[in-house]
């Protein structure tokens, strides 16, 4: 059953189960109160002022960006859908207000600002150079051999780590998963793309799309933490510890 | 008219500081009767208000990444979602480090001060922690002994509660323990890696409540002890022992007020705390019967040299030249690795403790021609735990692509990753001390520390033990070896000096009036009315994160000054 895009009403749902969390966390509270009676009280009062934000978050169409030109909200709307597409479990990061979440920081960061408008222009630039026509009217096989090029070369989640490279163990060359980038034909478009990417993955899943595409289960009011058995045996059937 | 306002009022204590330390001193001092006025250097804390518990990240708008994209360029002044006011670097309270030293100090500037947001990590000492010198002849001895604690350590346990279970071990002494909930999936991963490997793993020894205790409400398993626990089921000095201690009617918070300097008259006893309140910029001061410091180990030492006069011109009660010395932190070094057979494991709330249910404990005690001195007790981390900003770089980083795989790799690969952290025993050393820097004054025109720091070959061998069990484990499970957790931390191949927050050792305890600052019961030689309740006075730091001696050193010290102060003695 398809479950995207999320709407305004599982966002609302969403609230909902919030409240019923404090509500019950608050009576879990009053309960044991004894020696700390302010808890109890004054918890109704502990909003964070979540409805007013949670609106900003969710994606419209008739969004204005405060960041970006109309055609750069155009290419980073396209860059959200593709890096994060909705299939048939769930929705796509623009479902997801991931243009918005980006806006809103771009707009308070001049730094990260700059590397998302520079890296557009590298980015068009370059689909110019290869294919004639900016990113946004490419075709979509043309449109994805530049991602996968620059995705090639993206160093992930950091990509201006800052600290010393570790070197003193034999064990860490062996085992280190991390790629070495052998060609730097796309390396200002893969650092662009290494910040689009880590932005959008960070809005989508930080989302209730994001948290129940993956299926997080918690921040729930537990009276007793349990291992469901099958979650146990799963994981030791396919361990090492398998037992017979 | 004086610049210093004098106050008519005398007090019968004055606490520095609203730590482990503090709180439990406050805490004890007022159950007893005695008034007692506590300075903090930060503002107050309304917990229903400043903890952000249970709260999603889509709830704010930036996510938890702050307005200005602070999380991702290392500007952030904290964690969003953490409990608050704790900070790398405090604004207008700089430190300075020597050139060719490298050093971090976590400072928090709010009432609770660390332990709104610690690890809850709650481990006895073991009895031979407490003379290590006698034993391998590096390091000094303790002028208590682990029976001299022991009846503190019960005091605590009761009173605060914790996990864990009775194992027998000498290395990780029994106390008084709530259950540990069942562990998690990944971390029966471990345990039965460890079980191969001959390595212990035990429920955790937390300071969290799974039994409803003393008024406070049990642990309701949501994992988020680091945001600080708005029902109180877990141990923080703002909500345990401070908030209800007001209510005794015997406690009164100065908050936003820095101490300055402890006051003494000429016969060396201290007689007021001159402190700035932050709010008037003025300097101001309370006239006290004694002193109880709990500024943090390094704050305290500062405090005392910063406290000159005639009759302690190397600083107040620093007769013995040993305040700011021997600084230590604890020996860090993390390494993560992925498990395959956590691949898409059918889902569950795995949020449980703030902290993993399981731990090792030091295991090598009697393992003869070890190539470094004393042990060290290893973290658990992984899980399926809430999405926040950066849960998945680790996926997106090692897919390395984008679009539908991408997703598929995420929904694969959640809750695959398994991190150890070793967290082992420093020697003391003379190339480690804080002093004050002769040249710079923070915002509160108060002389600043600066540090001086160096692991030695005793640390590094044991960082690099460190590496070769977590490689053992991980390949006992299975896993595949990431790397370096944190390599902006631990990326030279052993954590970065006071960036495990555990330093202490400046102003320690001993019987040799020539060679430690305080007697056996955290008192100063020199000033009889002077005690310090934080890990400043430690001897040692084992392998055993320091908060629960913390808090049974400062109640024994506070019992003792209630007694002085009731014998009329100070």
């Amino acid at each position: 059953m398809s479950e995207s895009p999320r709407s305004a009403a599982t966002e609302l749902s969403q609230l909902s189960r919030r409240d019923a969390i404090r509500t019950a966390a608050i009576a879990l509270t009053a309960f044991g109160a004894g020696s700390f009676p302010a808890i109890g009280r004054a918890a109704a009062a502990h909003v964070h002022g979540a409805v007013a934000q949670e609106r900003a978050a969710t994606s419209d169409a008739t969004y204005q960006p405060k960041a970006f030109l109309p055609h750069e909200w155009r290419l980073l709307r396209l860059l959200a859908e593709m890096i994060v597409p909705a299939d048939e479990k769930s929705g796509s990061a623009l479902d997801a207000g991931a243009p918005e979440f980006i806006d809103l920081l771009a707009s308070n960061n001049a730094r990260l600002q700059r590397i998302l408008t520079s890296g557009m222009l590298w980015l068009d630039h370059e689909m110019r150079r290869r294919h004639g026509v900016p990113f946004v009217e490419g075709t979509d096989q043309q449109r994805v051999s530049m991602l996968d090029a620059l995705a090639a070369e993206a160093s992930g989640d950091d990509p201006d780590p800052g600290y010393p490279s570790y070197t003193e163990s034999e064990q860490y060359a062996r085992f280190s998963v991390y790629p070495t980038t052998a060609s730097r034909e796309v390396a200002p478009g893969a650092v662009f793309f290494g910040w689009v990417r880590r932005l959008v993955v960070d809005a989508f899943y930080t989302s209730p799309i994001g948290v129940a595409d993956v299926g997080y289960q918690g921040n729930e009011v537990v009276r007793t933490f349990r291992v469901p058995k099958a979650s146990l045996d799963a994981a030791l059937e396919r361990s090492p510890f398998r037992e017979g | 008219m004086p610049q210093v306002i004098d106050s008519p009022k005398v007090w019968d204590v004055v606490v520095i500081g609203s730590g482990a330390g503090g709180g439990t001193a406050l805490h004890v001092l007022t159950q007893l009767g005695v008034e007692v006025a506590l300075l903090e250097a930060g503002p107050m804390l309304d917990p229903l208000r400043d903890f952000k518990e249970h709260v999603w990240p889509h709830e704010v708008d930036h996510r938890g990444a702050f307005p200005d994209a602070g999380s991702y360029f290392g500007t952030a002044p904290y964690n969003y979602f953490g409990a608050p006011n704790g900070y790398w670097d405090v604004p207008g309270e700089p430190f300075t480090v020597a050139p060719g030293n490298e050093f971090r100090w976590f400072r928090s500037r709010i009432l609770g001060g660390r332990t709104n947001h610690w690890g809850r990590i709650s481990l006895r000492f073991s009895d031979y922690d407490f003379r290590p010198y006698s034993i391998d002849g590096l390091g000094f001895d303790w002028p208590i002994s682990y029976e001299d604690v022991a009846p503190y350590y019960d005091k605590v346990e009761r009173f605060v509660g914790q996990t864990g279970s009775r194992e027998g071990l000498r290395t990780a002494p029994d106390g008084i323990f709530q259950p540990t909930p069942p562990p998690r999936v990944h971390e029966v991963l471990v345990q039965k890696a460890c079980a191969k490997l001959g390595i212990p793993c035990i429920p955790n020894r937390l300071a969290i409540i799974t039994r409803r205790t003393n008024g406070r409400a049990a642990c309701h398993y949501c994992g988020q002890c680091w945001r600080g626990c708005i029902t109180a089921s877990n141990y923080s000095s703002s909500n345990v022992q401070i908030l209800p201690a007001l209510e005794t009617g015997k406690l009164t918070i100065f908050a936003n007020a820095m101490a300055r300097e402890i006051l003494v008259d000429r016969e060396g006893q201290v007689t007021a705390v001159s402190y700035v309140d932050k709010e008037t910029r003025t300097e101001q001061q309370l006239r006290c019967r004694s002193v109880v410091v709990a500024a943090s180990a390094c704050e305290t030492a500062r405090l005392l040299l910063n406290s000159k006069s005639p009759r302690f011109p190397r600083g107040l009660a620093n007769g013995s030249g040993t305040v700011g010395r021997w600084l230590t932190d604890t020996v860090g070094f993390e390494l993560w690795a992925r498990v395959p057979s956590l691949e898409s494991l059918p889902r569950y709330n795995a949020d449980g403790l703030g902290g993993a249910h399981l731990y090792i404990p030091w295991w090598e005690l009697d393992k003869p021609d070890k190539d470094f001195p004393r042990g060290y007790h290893v973290e658990i981390g992984g899980g399926l735990g809430m999405p926040m900003l950066g849960s998945f770089g680790r996926i997106t980083q090692r897919h390395g692509g984008w679009g539908a795989d991408l997703k598929e790799a995420i929904r694969r690969d959640y809750g695959c990753f398994v991190n150890l952290a070793g967290r082992g025993e420093m020697i003391p050393n003379p190339m480690s001390y804080c002093e004050i820097d002769p040249e710079v004054v923070d915002e509160w025109g108060i002389p600043v520390l600066r540090f001086h720091y160096q692991w030695t070959d005793y640390e590094w061998k044991m960082a690099r033990h460190m590496e070769r069990t977590f490689v053992d484990i991980f390949q006992a499970m299975g896993a595949e070896i990431g790397g370096i957790s944190n390599p902006g931390r631990d990326g030279k191949g052993i954590s970065v000096g006071g960036s495990i927050i555990h330093e202490l050792g400046t102003v320690r305890m001993g019987n040799d009036t020539q060679s430690s600052a305080l007697d056996r019961f955290c008192r100063a030689h020199e000033v009889p009315n002077l005690y310090v309740a934080d890990a400043a006075s430690f001897v040692g730091n084992p392998d055993k994160n320091p908060t629960l001696t913390i808090q049974a050193l400062a109640w024994r010290a506070a019992e003792h000054l209630a007694e002085e102060l009731r014998k009329g003695n100070v």
